[in-house]
């Protein structure tokens, strides 16, 4: 084999490797987006970080940035995303730190490739049912004891004071990620997880009558929301 | 489970002394692999999550502690061995039969979700196991099974055609009957009826007969 054939047939071995490492397919592009409220109950504070706090409009479209307060017994109802709804108990601060989808192109023909959302939950207790769907779906909700991630569809309770971080999973899965742990413990459907300090527990909820009424609450909640969303789904905004 | 009772009787049939103790053995070790619920564990499960409320005797809870209780267990159960709990459940608490089978295909939903095929399998080993543990209600175990996954009453009533032959019709015009008084109840384990009534539900688009039915309306457009 001559020196040209060598140089000739390397050059092409490196044109090959290069076109087949080069990534085929457009990426998409990841916009920001807004949430939805679909109700409220009560008095709901909302304001930027650092801001002054205003009563929360009727039809507002908190984004990312924005922290809503339910004050004494009110709640909100929120779908962060159309697959992802949530539920602010009474008591509740709730910051959301990103809401943004990734589609490609063509904003109305081709599907949904990914949507991500995180919030922080600076106190009280939300409920949470998210569904996958078609896309890749990231929610991650930041609490003052560590990092809870959704890795399927779900449907949880999370609930946060200044010690204490509490997760009951109606079904589905979660994981939690104390924040000096390095492994991520999973919750399984029916199970209730508490991280307080360096103490963590993980029993089934079956055990406790509070936790049995917590997961029938959940059950209940969520058929209420989607049924919002549905009432909503012609007003959301793309 | 049949498989293994072929297997027990095959081993008992056995001539050679030495060979019935080699298969007792054996048979031995296999059920010790069974699942725990082959064993009777799910009714255990249910009467210690109904005695977290307060009531030590199964049989005099209250429906809705019954089903608070029940409902903990079944999201808790691996969903294979669903249909294992229904039959526990029944067992315990034959009058509530058709709040326990709503009560489990909506676990059922929960875990299957996005897996149609999956789900029908599924769905249909519950109705079947239902009927299975109480027969006489069979029509109610079809509408609470039909009412619970209506997209999914296909399997409902494969489900109990298998399990009660002789109650086809019955069964197809449970499964099939004008669905409106049900149309606008929500699932409700804290209800004793296992449904309530919520204005959110008060849409037509509940009413999935509106599909096979033509409207009926009176009132009509004007004639030119």
């Amino acid at each position: 084999m001559t020196p040209a054939v060598v140089r000739k047939f390397l050059r092409f071995t490196a044109v090959a490797v290069l076109t087949a490492t080069q990534p085929g397919c457009w990426e998409g592009t990841t916009s920001t987006v807004q949430a939805t409220i679909l109700a409220s109950e009560g008095l709901v504070m909302t304001s930027n970080t650092g801001g002054a706090s205003v009563p929360l409009a009727p039809g507002a479209h908190p984004g990312t940035g924005e922290i809503l307060e339910t004050t004494g017994a009110s709640r909100v109802a929120i779908a962060l995303l159309p697959n992802l709804l949530v539920q602010l108990e009474p008591g509740t601060r709730l910051e959301i730190v990103r809401l943004a989808i990734t589609k490609d192109g063509n904003e109305t023909g081709a599907a949904m490739q990914s949507r991500y959302a995180e919030v922080k939950l600076l106190k009280g207790r939300m409920f949470v049912s998210q569904v996958w769907g078609e896309a890749l779906a990231k929610f991650t909700v930041k609490t003052s004891l560590g990092e809870l991630v959704t890795t399927s569809n779900a449907l949880f309770y999370v609930e946060d004071d200044a010690d204490k971080t509490r997760v009951t999973c109606v079904s589905g899965s979660v994981g939690f990620q104390p924040r000096a742990a390095e492994s991520v413990t999973r919750i399984p459907p029916g199970f209730v997880g508490e991280w307080s300090g360096a103490n963590s527990t993980l029993v089934a909820a079956e055990t406790d009558e509070g936790a049995q009424e917590t997961l029938i609450e959940g059950l209940e909640i969520e058929q209420k929301l989607r049924q919002l969303i549905s009432e909503k789904r012609y007003a959301l905004p793309r | 489970m049949q498989i293994f009772l072929r297997c027990f009787h095959r081993a008992l049939t056995r001539r050679s002394p030495g060979a019935i103790f080699r298969n007792a053995a054996l048979i031995l070790c296999v059920s010790a692999l069974l699942p725990a619920s082959a064993a009777g564990a799910p009714a255990e499960e249910i009467a210690k999550a109904v005695a977290v409320n307060g009531v030590t005797d199964v049989a005099a809870a209250r429906p809705k502690q019954f089903l608070k209780a029940f409902t903990a267990v079944a999201l808790r159960a691996n969903p294979r061995d669903l249909p294992d709990y229904v039959v526990a459940a029944i067992d315990l608490r034959p009058d509530l039969a058709s709040n326990i089978v709503a009560v489990v295909v909506k676990a059922a939903l929960k875990n299957w979700e996005g897996k149609p095929n999956a789900l029908c399998a599924m769905i249909n080993r519950i109705i079947n196991a239902a009927i299975a543990g109480n027969p006489d209600a069979v029509v109610l175990i079809v509408k609470a099974g039909a009412v619970a996954s209506p997209e999914l009453r296909h399997c409902v009533v494969t489900g109990a055609i298998s399990a009660a032959p002789m109650a086809k019709e019955a069964i197809i015009q449970a499964a099939t009957a004008k669905a409106v008084p049900f149309a606008f109840l929500t699932f409700s384990a804290t209800d004793t009826s296992g449904f309530s009534f919520t204005a959110a539900t008060l849409s037509p688009a509940n009413i999935s007969d509106l599909e096979n039915d033509s409207v009926n309306s009176p009132e009509q457009p004007p004639t030119p």
